[in-house]
């Protein structure tokens, strides 16, 4: 399952809280399904692209995951005045931040380049809103309908796929 | 002799045009119909009548307008519905009542994607398979389907009147 999606979208974290945390907790975790998350920050969220780099660095310390959640889970508190280290700092140990701090600054842009590669490669598919979800199994890829899906639809067709 | 038979001739080919009309607006109108249950059948290279419900459903849950259960049904009967309107209003069967129904379906569909524009909800229309956007565009061509349908409605209840006037 590829999410394409923009940290500073509210359809986004409605499908995160929603959704996304149900699909890690019944299917990611206990690898029935792989979840890849696109980024793909739309110009009207101005610090959708800070929020993206910040998730990238922690990914490269195992916490993409535990940054993702704060970053919903708080998106009302930063994505006003793009105060987003400020308040995501809080959610993690102070030296663990600073260490995603500092790739992030060392590793800019490279960072920058692979938010840039999702974003083509959701230009490539015509991704036109957030979040787009795809779904390949068995060698055949289908783009949900965009803006987010019902976990119990999305369940009801992993679990027909999953018996394939 | 002559001056007899070109009246006759005439009368009889106004007499033909409404049902020409008729008939081609009942295939156009049966056509559409079949397109769209098509394309919820048949997408990315083959056909799926075992698991077309579950992408549909999520189109059909998007509209935020009905229970799980009824998305559901809606899901895996409207696909159908659409390809038994489509074959009926092609073949000329029933024409009456199919072409009501088909009237009633469409209305429904543009009732919900008024709705769905009115709130800004930005979702798949859902008309023509799962990648049809829902634009003041899709609402202008269903509408354009709806005026089809009741006219071929409209049509099919008076050329039905009428004959049946002629054989009393």
């Amino acid at each position: 399952m590829e999410v394409f999606g923009d940290f500073q979208c509210p359809a986004c974290r409605g499908f995160f809280e929603g959704t996304t945390k149900q699909v890690i907790d019944d299917y990611v975790i206990p690898g029935k399904v792989y979840l890849i998350h696109r980024d793909f920050p739309l110009d009207m969220h101005p610090y959708a692209r800070q929020a993206a780099r910040l998730a990238n660095a922690a990914a490269e310390f195992g916490q993409f995951e535990a940054v993702e959640r704060a970053l919903y889970d708080h998106q009302d508190e930063w994505s006003a005045k793009g105060n987003i280290d400020e308040i995501i700092a809080n959610n993690f140990p102070a030296a663990q931040f600073k260490k995603f701090q500092a790739f992030e600054t060392q590793h800019m842009n490279e960072i920058n380049a692979s938010i840039e590669r999702d974003r083509s490669l959701g230009m490539q598919r015509n991704v036109n809103q957030t979040p787009t979800v795809y779904v390949t199994a068995h060698g055949k890829t289908e783009a949900l309908p965009g803006g987010g899906v019902d976990y119990k639809l999305l369940k009801s067709y992993f679990d027909y796929l999953l018996r394939q | 002799m002559a001056t007899t038979e070109i009246p006759l001739q005439t009368s009889a080919r106004r007499a033909a045009w409404p049902r020409i009309l008729l008939l081609v607006g009942r295939v156009v109108l049966g056509s559409i119909f079949l397109i769209s249950a098509y394309t919820k059948l048949h997408f990315n290279g083959s056909w799926h009548f075992g698991d077309y419900h579950f992408l549909f459903a999520m189109a059909v849950d998007s509209y935020n307008m009905l229970p799980l259960w009824a998305v559901e049904i809606v899901a895996r009967v409207l696909p159908i519905l659409e390809a038994v309107l489509g074959a009926f209003l092609v073949l000329g069967v029933g024409l009456r009542l199919v072409a009501s129904i088909t009237s009633a379906l469409i209305l429904v569909f543009i009732g919900a994607m008024t709705r769905a524009l009115i709130l800004h909800i930005q979702i798949k229309c859902g008309c023509f398979g799962n990648d049809d956007p829902l634009t003041i565009w899709t609402l202008l061509r269903d509408s354009s389907f709806l005026v089809l349908a009741l006219a071929v409605t409209i049509g099919a209840f008076l050329l039905t009147k009428r004959r049946d006037t002629v054989s009393s």
